[in-house]
């Protein structure tokens, strides 16, 4: 519901990702994060509603 | 709705020995507004009025963190309160017996069934600067409306509040005594949602930060949600501190999220977030966007039955899991 | 001193002259309310003058102050107060402007605010005269008046097709030179009429009370039980708080920002809150809801008076027009007076 709501809010659902992942599926994790850094770069940099700079 | 019923009924219930008084509404102090009554046994229930005026719920002040002090001191013998109650307030009243916020054993809840309620920025609009307390009656689809010496027929759909346009429990789902007529559910539509969900998400985005920009944190939908009953809210938390005091896109964005998030699957719709901002934001699209997926998603609808479980406490293994990689 | 004509026409002109020199403010529709914002575009955007705008202090008061922003090496940067452009304020209400000179009272007495007094110094105060006051506007109740002058460096009175434009400093003398060729000196007859319609105001407003010997009642009834019963419906939500243009607490933060900098914040706070008062012990002389109205009130009318000699409300009716529950302040006034 939370990414729902996000998405809702304009911000692009990819960015909230959920997986299980045990600490002994070492492989799964490495390709979970692989995956979404992936996906990640892809659609760029977060730019909605970004703190003012000091 | 017989307004005599009503009163007749509140007299009975503050006759009790177990009542300590009865929130209803009374009289505003200006214009178009209508003002909550406590009333004590022994006092007037002539002041009570039930009108299309009556458009804030009254549910917040049985969880009010400090116990509405006794006028007279009759607090330790009765310990129920009595309390006017339509639709949506008797299912934000079910939520709070549900989640054990408070004990069935402590409200006299008068059920009363309810054709919608006035918008006050919409009726303020349409009788600008009306100090005169104003009277409103319905009859027929239209609004009789009794302002400054001059009645006015003004059909209904032009005043009615647009939530109360979406109603799907006119009559309450809970209550002792019931007065008017029991009134059919209507059913279930989120056109509004789907509508803005296929919006692009750029064009969504810039909708959000507008509103966020214009919020002043003045924490008042906070404050009036009846289901909002923390003694100490996160989102004002020091230690620890979760959001900052600085008033700007980014934090009124945090904060107005985690409150929705806070209702997920919770929210009864009763719209009083919306109605007291002051800066008119549509807190409510956030609000029913969570309750359209609580019910498509889940297939819950919050506080129509006082047993249920609260939706984020539950497990069953058929809910959606493909957000999961 | 000096009145001119200004036609509602050459408005918009003024106001495209006065951006351009000054940072504008005005009373703007958006999204079906007015509020107080900084005209961005004159063209687009005329001022709307019909509505009461939600909060007006934050030209002057911002919400959101930063005080000083710092860094890891320990260097401190000060905002640069220098650099501020001068700002007018088109369309501000007598009362408004009489709320000023209460807030100068706090943040302009023995040690000037300098943030505070940075704005303040570099505002200029345009008023537009209330010839029709709101639902629930009292200030004639509290020693002000509708078509008042008090704090305002012009007054506008409309006169239907046109304003007259009454100059009230020098300040208000240099904008009419700003933008000359559009103000033309009024006729006699119109300045008589400018007067009628200030006394027509007074007797335009609609809710009245009579304060004399509130102060000293308050006084005496501190423990009084008729607190508890004005407090019943009130939720405590502090939109009285912020939208009262003589409310001024604040709250200072310390906030981590990215790359080893840091600011320190001021932003409003209110005495409707809990936490306002609470102690670090845990203690909270102010507890509940009740002690937390009974002192705004006391606030207002009795330490205000005792301290500054005025009271510290100026009638403008919003915490009545814009409480979600009809908490009444008249109502309230009245409910003490009955408990002398």
């Amino acid at each position: 519901m939370l990414r729902k709501l996000l998405e809702f809010s304009g911000i692009n659902p990819q960015r909230l990702q959920m997986s299980w992942v045990s600490a002994s599926e070492g492989k799964k994790f490495a390709d979970v994060i692989t995956g979404i850094t992936k996906e990640l770069k892809e659609i760029g940099p977060q730019n909605a509603y970004l703190r003012e700079a000091v | 709705m017989s307004i005599q019923k009503l009163k007749d009924e509140a007299a009975r219930a503050l006759g009790r020995k177990d009542v300590k008084y009865l929130i209803g509404y009374k009289k505003g102090s200006y214009g178009f507004r209508v003002s909550p009554a406590f009333i004590e046994p022994k006092e007037d229930v002539d002041q009570l009025i039930m009108s299309p005026l009556c458009n804030m719920s009254l549910v917040k002040y049985v969880m009010m963190e400090e116990a509405l002090p006794s006028l007279t001191e009759q607090a330790k013998k009765p310990s129920k309160i009595a309390i006017v109650a339509r639709g949506c307030d008797s299912r934000a009243i079910n939520l709070l017996l549900e989640e054990k916020g408070v004990p069935r054993e402590k409200l006299y809840i008068i059920g009363v069934s309810c054709t919608g309620a006035i918008d006050q920025r919409k009726i303020e609009a349409r009788f600008p600067q009306v100090t005169e307390p104003a009277e409103v009656t319905e009859e027929n689809g239209n609004y009789i409306i009794n302002v400054n010496g001059q009645v006015h027929t003004v059909p209904k759909e032009e005043l009615l509040a647009d939530l109360c346009k979406l109603c799907r429990y006119p009559t309450p789902v809970i209550y002792d005594k019931l007065i008017g007529d029991k009134l059919p559910t209507k059913p279930f539509h989120y056109d509004e949602i789907k509508a803005f969900e296929a919006l692009p998400l750029e064009e969504r985005l810039a909708f959000w930060q507008q509103q966020f920009t214009k919020c002043v944190r003045c924490y008042a939908c906070r404050n009036v949600c009846p289901l909002c009953y923390s003694t100490i809210c996160s989102l004002e938390s020091l230690t620890p501190q979760w959001l900052r005091r600085s008033v700007d896109t980014s934090e009124n964005f945090m904060f107005q999220i985690i409150r929705t998030f806070h209702l997920a699957g919770r929210c009864i719709g009763c719209g009083e977030c919306e109605r007291v901002c002051p800066m008119n934001l549509p807190l409510m699209k956030l609000n029913r966007k969570l309750a359209q997926d609580a019910k498509l998603l889940f297939g819950y609808d919050s506080g129509t039955d006082p047993k249920a479980k609260p939706l984020l406490t539950t497990f069953h293994s058929e809910d959606p899991q493909d957000f999961i990689l | 001193m000096d009145v001119f004509t200004l036609k509602k026409d050459s408005l918009q002109d003024f106001l495209s002259t006065l951006s351009a020199a000054y940072q504008l403010w005005a009373p703007l529709q958006k999204d079906g309310d007015t509020l107080f914002e900084p005209v961005l575009d004159c063209r687009n955007n005329l001022p709307d003058l019909d509505h009461q705008a939600k909060i007006i202090k934050h030209a002057i008061f911002p919400q959101t102050e930063p005080l000083f922003s710092y860094d890891q090496n320990d260097q401190i940067q000060a905002p640069g107060f220098g650099d501020m452009k001068q700002a007018v304020l088109f369309g501000v209400r007598p009362c408004d402007a009489r709320s000023l000179t209460l807030l100068d009272q706090v943040f302009a007495g023995d040690v000037p605010d300098p943030y505070y007094m940075s704005r303040r110094d570099k505002a200029i105060l345009i008023g537009i005269a209330c010839t029709d006051p709101f639902a629930n506007c009292f200030c004639t109740s509290v020693g002000g008046t509708p078509c008042g002058r008090e704090g305002l460096d012009l007054l506008c009175t409309d006169l239907g097709n046109r304003y007259l434009v009454a100059v009230l400093s020098e300040k208000g003398k240099e904008i009419i030179n700003k933008a000359s060729s559009l103000f033309t000196a009024a006729p006699a007859e119109d300045i008589k009429r400018g007067a009628e319609l200030a006394q027509n105001a007074e007797r335009g407003i609609r809710r009245h009370i009579d304060l004399a010997g509130v102060t000293d009642t308050l006084g005496k009834i501190f423990e009084h039980p008729v607190w508890k019963k004005m407090t019943l419906k009130c939720i405590g939500c502090g939109i009285c708080t912020y939208t009262c243009p003589t409310c001024y607490c604040f709250d200072i933060q310390d906030e981590p920002m990215a790359k080893k900098r840091g600011r320190r914040v001021r932003v409003w706070d209110s005495c409707m809150y809990k936490e306002y008062t609470l102690h670090a012990s845990g203690h909270n002389p102010r507890p509940t809801r009740i002690e937390r109205l009974k002192n705004r009130i006391y606030h207002k009318f009795k330490f205000n008076v005792d301290t500054h000699g005025a009271f510290g409300c100026v009638g403008c009716g919003r915490c009545i027009t814009l409480c979600p529950v009809n908490e009444d302040i008249i109502e309230n006034l009245l409910a003490v007076k009955g408990a002398a």
